[in-house]
């Protein structure tokens, strides 16, 4: 077993894990459960999460590997009472349909509009490339993070 | 990892290959490969987390240098890196994938589907390769040629790649695949240097169809002091054809993977040569 600690979500925790444990099943195993095991092979992007801010897909990353580092998952974002824009916009767009790719996608969507705070199309397209999505069809996503990169920088304009 | 019993994060990389001189030491840089690995024979992780200097990519006068764990979303990014260079890391995986997959790892693992080797070669790039016993440097195409594990049996790791942008400076790479996120079908990659309008350096260089990624010095011989035109370069492609073996691929047809072969490199060269 391999000591480890880490932060997630604001909180820090410490443990012990075998070698071979994901950080997918770590989280879910502490009770992250919008972290979601799809494929566990790294092919449907349900595990993205971010590792010191950067979105990976946690079932490719050793726990181990992630201790001392910052995971922050989709309840980072905001909640019912106080959605993040993302949230927000894919709701309204209906961008959701069954869910289970949605929190993971929601973080790649926020990578998306950090690295371009006016993201085009083909930008949004790459961005979310490893989020597969098997009931939408990506078109109201990819019109829900437009939307949400509008809302945000007015935000910060007020 | 079913019987990995040691995790250790070494603080630089003499400490790093100093562990992996012990038996059953496997190396951890992105894990998109070791964290599924299955290797019965990996008893310790010596992860590179902590090697920060390896992340560095370098541009200094006429010499570019990779860090071993410089990732594909790095070099997708770059300013001041070929194009063909930025195509062929974007051509990787998905953007989560990206972010983690590194230079070194696309060497070591030595597996079809790596795609940066492939245009490495048309780089004509060198790999450096660091042991206990000191720092060599060894062409990307002889580092290949037996497998990277050879290459890098006994404890050795990969800790850069350096080539020289102006050697083969028209050059280019085609991913074909059956979707953006897919391994490719096959790969090409190509390198010129024309002088005059007549071809001085040439390098052509084929994955995923094969076994391993490779040169093809048939094609290679082809273009050598022929006009840039695109009759040499449909000789090349069908020089190509003639020497490669192509991989089986359930996905298709021998007859097929000939004819692709012949297309993508014509296409390369051309795309390298630019608008005539």
């Amino acid at each position: 077993m391999i000591p480890i600690q880490m932060e997630i979500n604001g909180q820090t925790i410490e443990m012990e894990v075998a070698p071979d444990l994901s950080l997918l099943d770590l989280l879910r195993a502490v009770g992250v459960d919008s972290v979601k095991k799809g494929c566990g092979e790294g092919d449907c992007g349900a595990c993205g999460v971010l590792l010191d801010g950067v979105y990976v897909k946690s079932c490719l990353i050793l726990a181990a590997q992630a201790s001392g580092r910052r995971v922050e998952t989709v309840e980072s974002l905001g909640n019912v009472e106080h959605p993040h824009p993302l949230q927000t916009a894919f709701v309204e767009a209906g961008a959701v349909q069954c869910g289970f790719c949605i929190p993971s996608m929601l973080l790649a969507a926020r990578s998306v509009i950090e690295a371009h705070p006016e993201p085009t199309v083909e930008q949004i397209k790459e961005g979310l490339d490893g989020n597969l999505c098997r009931c939408t069809g990506y078109v109201k996503q990819i019109e829900a993070v437009q939307t949400a990169a509008r809302v945000m920088k007015e935000e910060d304009h007020e | 990892m079913i019987n990995v019993e040691k995790f250790v994060r070494p603080a630089s990389v003499d400490a790093a290959v100093a562990l992996l001189q012990e038996t059953g030491s496997v190396v951890l840089a992105g894990g998109t490969g070791l964290s599924l690995s299955k290797d019965p024979n990996a008893r310790t992780v010596v992860d590179l987390s902590d090697l920060h200097d390896l992340r560095r990519l370098e541009v200094t006068g006429e010499r570019v240098r990779l860090g071993a764990l410089v990732t594909m979303t790095q070099l997708r990014h770059a300013k001041e890196l070929p194009l063909s260079l930025v195509a062929a890391a974007r051509s990787i995986g998905s953007t989560p994938l990206r972010n983690v997959i590194t230079v070194g790892g696309e060497l070591a693992r030595g597996v079809y589907w790596n795609d940066l080797p492939v245009l490495l070669l048309a780089l004509d790039a060198v790999v450096e390769v660091t042991s206990a016993a000191g720092v060599e440097r060894v062409p990307v195409a002889a580092f290949l040629a037996d497998h990277p594990k050879r290459a890098l049996a006994g404890g050795k790791l990969v800790t850069a790649v350096e080539f020289s942008p102006g050697f083969l400076p028209m050059n280019a790479y085609i991913k074909y695949a059956r979707t953006e996120v897919d391994y490719a079908i096959c790969d090409v990659a190509c390198g010129l240097r024309v002088e005059g309008g007549v071809i001085r350096e040439a390098r052509v260089a084929l994955g995923a169809i094969v076994p391993l990624a490779r040169r093809v010095p048939e094609a290679e011989q082809a273009l050598l002091g022929q006009p840039a035109t695109p009759e040499t370069f449909g000789m090349a492609a069908k020089a190509a054809v003639g020497a490669v073996e192509p991989r089986p691929d359930f996905r298709v047809s021998r007859e097929y993977q000939r004819q692709l072969i012949e297309a993508l490199v014509r296409r390369a060269l051309e795309s390298a040569a630019g608008p005539a």
